[in-house]
């Protein structure tokens, strides 16, 4: 999974703005794709995870406690997902005012390991963050108080 | 991108309506509100599960904005954070009657409460004062001396 790509403005409210990853050559945001898969959308947990979604933008910034850490402890610093029953939407989790939503699905095996498409998604996230990591040592990257990016926001696999 | 397509997808997530909003609106602040007591005690969610005698993964469950805890269960973490987490409207009328502000037991109370006029009267050498209420059968009057008078409220006779 290690492409180019660039960081998208997604949802932004009062308390966080929220952004998505757009790879190289593909029509439709990690984000997006997420909200258009019709597994998700025909979901009973989805309108939930709307409301959820829209209440960490508007009412309560994006606090940790609301996302999940996903794999081993220590192992990868950001990479979360934010969950509603046996949704599971990954996630750069960067400060309660800034997160970087990826792909994600619909969680029917014990393991996400099992699952193709939701490891997929969780790796894709891992390697967004080794790269904003590495701009951020740089100097490269950062992020204001209103959680709006700072630096740059697009990122070439043959630098990371 | 697909702008249009992007537009339109995230303009449909934006329409959906939950039916536990409300649910969602309460566990949220549940799990804001114990967020920000650990905080400030500087505990652990660890140490707080063992202080209120509830599973961990409860604990997990309630401050991801997911868990429906008892009320039971919620006294537990308020007994062990020596704080309150849900607040009730007499929460809000013990603390407004201690800053000095008037409690009412109910809102049509409140109604009458503000629709409430004193009107003075002086009449046949004798000096009453007329607590008029917007319910009648709560009318109160009462014998004054004219110098405890509200002079602004002075009226020359009342029928």
């Amino acid at each position: 999974m290690n492409r180019s790509f660039e960081l998208v403005e997604f949802f932004s409210g009062r308390k966080a703005t929220f952004y998505t990853v757009l790879f190289d050559g593909e029509e439709l945001t990690e984000g997006d794709k997420f909200l258009n898969n019709e597994q998700v959308k025909q979901n009973r947990a989805f309108k939930d995870l709307k409301h959820y979604f829209f209440n960490m933008l508007e009412k309560f910034g994006a606090q940790q406690q609301f996302f999940k850490h996903e794999g081993r402890q220590h192992d990868m610093v950001r990479a979360y997902y934010v969950r509603r029953e046996n949704l599971r939407w990954y996630c750069v989790y960067w400060s309660r005012e800034m997160v970087i939503f990826g792909n994600g699905g619909v969680k029917k095996v014990a393991k996400t390991q099992d699952d193709e498409h939701l490891k997929e998604s969780e790796y894709a996230m891992r390697w967004v963050n080794q790269c904003i990591e590495q701009a951020f040592d740089e100097g490269r990257f950062g992020v204001d108080y209103d959680g709006k990016i700072t630096g740059v926001t697009t990122f070439n696999a043959e630098e990371f | 991108m697909d702008k249009q397509k992007t537009k339109q997808i995230r303009e449909e997530f934006k329409q959906l309506e939950s039916p536990n909003a409300r649910l969602i609106d309460k566990q949220m602040e549940i799990s804001s509100q114990i967020s920000r007591y650990l905080q400030q005690q500087g505990l652990t969610q660890k140490e707080l599960a063992q202080e209120a005698d509830i599973g961990e993964s409860q604990l997990s469950e309630i401050m991801r904005g997911e868990g429906n805890p008892t009320l039971k269960t919620l006294v537990k973490l308020e007994q062990a954070l020596d704080e309150d987490i849900i607040v009730t409207p007499s929460f809000h009328e013990k603390h407004m009657s201690q800053k000095g502000f008037a409690s009412f037991s109910t809102k049509r109370e409140a109604k009458f409460q503000a629709r409430e006029t004193v009107v003075s009267v002086v009449s046949c050498g004798g000096s009453w004062q007329i607590k008029r209420s917007a319910n009648p059968a709560k009318n109160e009057i009462s014998e004054v001396n004219v110098g405890q008078i509200d002079e602004e409220n002075l009226v020359p006779s009342y029928s």
